[in-house]
């Protein structure tokens, strides 16, 4: 099985407006793919906003966008890339930070080309990381702060977070390891 | 099955997917004279939910192991 951990920077909040169509769209794509516990792929793309009259200027800054450094690096999204990510997918579990927000705008992003995908299923490192540390505030930058480890050094990009739902995976899975395999209730 | 690995839930027709916890032991309080059973399952945190990981029990035989823990 493998595991695809991924994060997008995007233009704001919304992937759809409030009539169902895409709004806000993502800027930078990172996906680390793993499998039988190795890493078998790393990428990340950069994408040139479609509807930049659209975006937030606070979520440009936090992505890190830069319109002279996106002429240059972006590539061009068209159906064969959008084709790709879903070979890329298919057929695996997708983890990330607040994952659903990601696969919101992936989402929103087929539909822009007019692209049928059943999505994988996915798992949150939010859920994992409350379950190896225990915080209040899951924020990756809160979880960053009060983590031996990990750094906010490079936060906000989408390659950096991606890594950094690795390294939540791992921790999660080092957990499991010296975890008691029963657990006791009272009926 | 080890804590950590990804597992399927073989009765569901989407055949949806979790990553194994642990055991769980409900220890039955009220024995019938000194015949006491207690229930063991599993329990899982599952991947498909659209509330988020939801973690829940499930019936250990109803499992299938799909990529084991490191």
């Amino acid at each position: 099985m493998r595991l695809i951990f991924l994060d997008t920077e995007t233009t704001g909040l919304k992937a759809w407006d409030n009539h169902g169509k895409p709004f806000h769209e993502i800027t930078e794509l990172a996906i680390i793919v793993h499998e039988g516990g190795k890493e078998v792929y790393r990428a990340c793309w950069k994408f040139f906003p479609r509807r930049i009259e659209t975006a937030t200027p606070i979520a440009l800054e936090i992505g890190g966008y830069n319109p002279g450094v996106w002429a240059e690096e972006a590539v061009e999204v068209c159906e064969n890339f959008i084709y790709n990510l879903c070979t890329i997918m298919d057929g695996g579990v997708i983890i990330g930070h607040n994952v659903k927000f990601d696969v919101g705008f992936l989402r929103a992003l087929f539909h822009d080309f007019g692209i049928k995908f059943k999505f994988p299923p996915e798992l949150d490192t939010k859920t994992l990381a409350r379950m190896v540390w225990g915080f209040e505030s899951l924020k990756m930058d809160s979880i960053r702060k009060n983590v031996e480890g990990m750094t906010c050094d490079g936060a906000h990009r989408a390659l950096k977070d991606t890594e950094d739902c690795v390294f939540i995976y791992n921790q999660f899975q080092h957990m499991m390891k010296l975890a008691p395999t029963k657990l006791e209730a009272t009926a | 099955m080890k804590p950590g690995d990804l597992v399927r839930n073989k009765s569901s027709e989407s055949g949806i997917l979790g990553l194994f916890i642990g055991m769980r032991t409900f220890v039955n309080k009220h024995p019938i004279q000194d015949h006491r059973v207690d229930y063991v399952c599993a329990e899982v945190m599952w991947a498909d939910n659209p509330f988020g990981n939801v973690i829940s029990t499930i019936q250990t035989n109803l499992l299938e192991v799909i990529s084991e823990s490191r």
